[in-house]
């Protein structure tokens, strides 16, 4: 997996993500999953920077945590499983989440714009994918908001500005 | 030599049905095509996988056969139709092989189109146009990538579907958003040049009010794209879990009887809608109509989420929300989730909703994923109540209507110039009087205009023998110039799969009623018995468990004008499976088509309504065979004309007797 930036370049990734089953290992950037909190707390006497949840779970778990986190992991299921959308614009607009938004998964160089425009800002790139779409797929969105597409985006942007 | 199979697949470029032969060649009549004796099965399973690997076919499979004769033939009816072609069309597929020659690729394109900066009666912002052609170059990438094998099958078909591409029964089928059923002149030709150039010269109206094509390459539909966009057509959300074309009134911005002409809504509805960042990959398909009328034409209580617009004691606008309601395997009434909604809030709440569906929507079972069944699970007063709360947690400067941009949109939409006229037409009376054809399909195909001396026209696409929605090439030019001379330059598509020229000057009804019939479009069916949506059913459709074009036709048959016209409103619909494409359950007379031991059985409703008093029909009893079912339904039909009193239709009577009443009709049948 390559850790993949919103402008869709690949960057060194320095978080190291916790596997599910194993024995838990402390790190200074670690990603565990949302059930290891307690235990890497008591453990480590130091609460993990980062967590990584599925896109079905509910967010409520996560909420009280996100004052301490850097990054949240959102798990696709599979790449037409778009629960992690909705889940990520809750965590963003709803709860004023600040930190990196990391979007992992079977997902599709043609959702990068989505993933984006819901808030997420990092991706856990799977291997079946070139790097170079990522890239192409940066670049056209940023093409794509260069110019609103339709009336009704245009207008509602100079409304809410 | 009973115990033999097949092996078809879809030949990846071009779609074309294809077998493969004792040397593990793919050929493309069944005469060529081998029957595998079991122990040979397996090599040739091998030898499919390889070509699947190779990105020269699609999905092939096994399909159990039988000699007759000598010649080898599939057991079951949908692989013989795949051997052969659309039953209701012999011109067509293999069997029409050495009849057709290849549609020339070298006719010019027409000028028209690609000129005009508007095409349509909404005129898009420039950028829209530039947006629908880099989507369409998009996707020549994306058929690149998989025609070289950089994606396989099951990532492609991910981008495919999202372009309105499917893989059906005889190859490949494109199905083309016409939003909230509306067109112009320009546009209609754009759909014909598509049919005659790239298809087999006709196009299939459904009731989402879109236009399929049922022949087209794989390498063809990017350019197939391209030419759409330079007409500002697009066919993007016509397939996948997302938020489908949205539909409205056929008479929308027409219709005496409408309060607000919803396709503004409608089209702020298209834009938010179009690749929305959040819905796009929802638990399932998700259907929107919306309707300006207290007369619902639109079928609104059986949509994902249906709109009734209207206008409160101070003339503002506002809007009654249905959600939940739908058709298919669980058919259900949609539930009144709001009695009044402020205008600026449309979108506001539109997103509540779909966040509560896909947040909790059911992803484990296609079956249970659609909105109706989580709003079943949760009872309507929990969903409502989760709506609300989620729409009150919504930013506060988010996304609100405001009247500017209502406006705006509004102004965007052509006016049709119409003139002032006086409300009577002494010509057009007198034609009426004069001739009783005439007379007959005003009273039939016609419905009043809010304007004084207009008139709208429904063109039936349902003539004796034709097939429900199919509409040719050549009779789209005719009707498109039909709309540029009488229609100022609108036509209309209905979800019952007719056409409709919405703004004729009654003085000009006469002379555009001739123009009709002299194409053959002038049948005066329209709310008859004859007037039956279909599905494509298994004639085209890999879905279907039965046929439904060919049962529409038959019970047809079994009525003539006069007996129609004595029978009055009466719709009958026919799906050819569950999921009730041709809204079977809604129907005055319902048909399902269902696959019994590998024969065609037709399962009745009766009672259904996708009007103001929406109902689901009820079954009547057990299925009856494909041969047996006309007569059954013309026994139906006999046992209204029986109990029916002064004035009442199929419907009323029904309601008024009864299921029991009609239950006779299957004691007998077979």
């Amino acid at each position: 997996m390559t850790l993949i930036d919103r402008n869709g370049l690949p960057v060194t990734d320095l978080w190291l993500y916790q596997q599910q089953d194993a024995p838990l290992v402390l790190a200074e950037r670690c990603v565990i999953r949302l059930e290891q909190w307690d235990e890497y707390l008591s453990q480590f006497g130091a609460p993990a920077q980062g967590v990584r949840i599925s896109g079905e779970q509910d967010p409520a778990g996560v909420l009280a945590l996100l004052a301490q986190l850097e990054v949240i992991v959102i798990d696709f299921a599979k790449s037409r499983d778009g629960r992690g959308f909705t889940l990520a614009r809750l965590l963003r607009d709803r709860h004023a989440f600040a930190g990196d938004l990391r979007a992992a998964g079977p997902l599709l160089p043609d959702q990068f714009s989505m993933l984006l425009q819901c808030g997420f800002t990092s991706l856990l790139a799977p291997a079946t994918v070139p790097l170079v779409r990522w890239q192409d797929a940066a670049r056209a969105r940023l093409q794509a908001q260069a110019r609103p597409r339709t009336l009704l985006e245009r207008l509602s942007l100079s409304n809410e500005a | 030599m009973n115990d033999c199979q097949l092996i078809c697949a879809n030949r990846l470029d071009d779609g074309a049905v294809v077998w493969l032969d004792a040397e593990h060649q793919w050929v493309e009549t069944l005469a060529q095509a081998s029957a595998f004796a079991p122990q040979q099965l397996l090599a040739a399973q091998a030898a499919a996988q390889r070509a699947v690997d190779a990105n020269l076919v699609v999905g092939p499979l096994p399909c159990a056969a039988r000699r007759v004769d000598g010649v080898v033939e599939p057991i079951e009816l949908r692989e013989r139709l795949r051997a052969r072609g659309p039953s209701v069309r012999t011109d067509l597929g293999k069997q029409a092989a050495r009849l057709s020659p290849p549609a020339s690729a070298a006719q010019p394109r027409p000028v028209i189109a690609a000129q005009v900066e508007h095409a349509g009666v909404y005129r898009y912002d420039p950028f829209e146009r530039d947006y629908l052609k880099a989507r369409a170059r998009e996707f020549e990438q994306q058929v690149a990538r998989r025609l070289s094998g950089e994606l396989d099958e099951e990532a492609f078909k991910v981008y495919r579907l999202m372009n309105g591409l499917y893989l059906q029964l005889h190859g490949y089928m494109l199905r083309v958003a016409i939003p909230y059923g509306t067109l112009s002149a320009i546009q209609l030709r754009q759909l014909a040049y598509v049919a005659s150039t790239y298809d087999k010269g006709y196009g299939h109206l459904t009731t989402r009010q879109n236009i399929q094509f049922n022949w087209p390459h794989l390498s063809d539909t990017p350019e197939i794209l391209s030419v759409l966009a330079d007409a500002d057509l697009h066919c993007i959300q016509t397939s996948g879990n997302c938020i489908r074309n949205v539909t409205t009134d056929h008479f929308a911005g027409a219709a005496q009887d409408e309060v607000i002409d919803p396709r503004v809504h409608a089209e702020i509805l298209r834009q938010w809608s179009t690749d929305h960042p959040e819905f796009t990959y929802l638990p399932r398909k998700f259907k929107i109509a919306i309707t300006g009328s207290p007369i619902d034409r639109a079928a609104v209580r059986f949509h994902d989420i249906g709109i009734l617009a209207t206008r409160n004691d101070q003339g503002q606008v506002g809007f009654q929300i249905y959600a939940g309601g739908g058709l298919g395997r669980t058919p259900i009434v949609g539930t009144l989730v709001r009695g009044w909604l402020a205008e600026r809030d449309l979108l506001r709440y539109v997103e509540a909703i779909l966040r509560v569906y896909n947040s909790l929507g059911r992803r484990d079972n296609l079956y249970k994923a659609r909105i109706k069944i989580l709003v079943r699970e949760l009872k309507p007063a929990k969903f409502i109540e989760m709506i609300e709360a989620e729409f009150a947690s919504l930013p506060a400067d988010h996304q609100h209507l405001e009247p500017g941009i209502v406006q705006a949109i509004h102004e965007r939409f052509v006016k049709p110039a119409f003139a002032e006229l006086p409300g009577i037409c002494e010509d057009y009376l007198n034609a009426r009087t004069a001739d009783a054809e005439f007379a007959f399909w005003v009273r039939n195909n016609t419905h009043p205009h809010k304007k004084r001396g207009y008139i709208s026209a429904v063109i039936s696409l349902k003539p004796q023998g034709g097939i429900p929605g199919d509409v040719s090439a050549h009779e789209m030019l005719l009707i498109a110039d039909l709309a540029e001379a009488h229609s100022l330059n609108e036509i209309r598509v209905s979800h019952e799969q007719n056409l409709v020229l919405p703004h004729v000057r009654l003085s000009e009804l006469y002379q555009v009623w001739q123009a009709l019939r002299g194409a053959g479009l002038a049948t005066a069916n329209v709310n008859l018995i004859s007037d039956s949506i279909a599905c494509p059913g298994m004639d085209y459709c890999s879905l279907a468990t039965a046929r439904s074009v060919p049962v529409a036709q038959r019970i047809a048959q079994r009525f003539d004008e006069a007996q129609q016209r004595e029978i009055g409103e009466l719709k009958l619909n026919v799906s050819g499976c569950i999921n009730a494409c041709a809204h079977h359950h809604v129907a005055h007379i319902g048909i399902l088509g269902l696959d019994k031991a590998g024969h065609e059985n037709y399962q009745i409703t009766l009672g259904g309504s996708a009007a103001e008093d929406a109902a689901v029909g009820t079954i009547l009893g057990r299925s009856v065979s494909y041969e047996a079912l006309p007569e059954v339904v013309e026994a139906i039909v006999a046992i209204y004309l029986r109990e029916r009193v002064e004035g009442e239709r199929f419907l009323d009577t029904y309601r008024r007797v009864g299921i029991d009443v009609f239950k006779e009709v299957l004691r007998d049948a077979h």
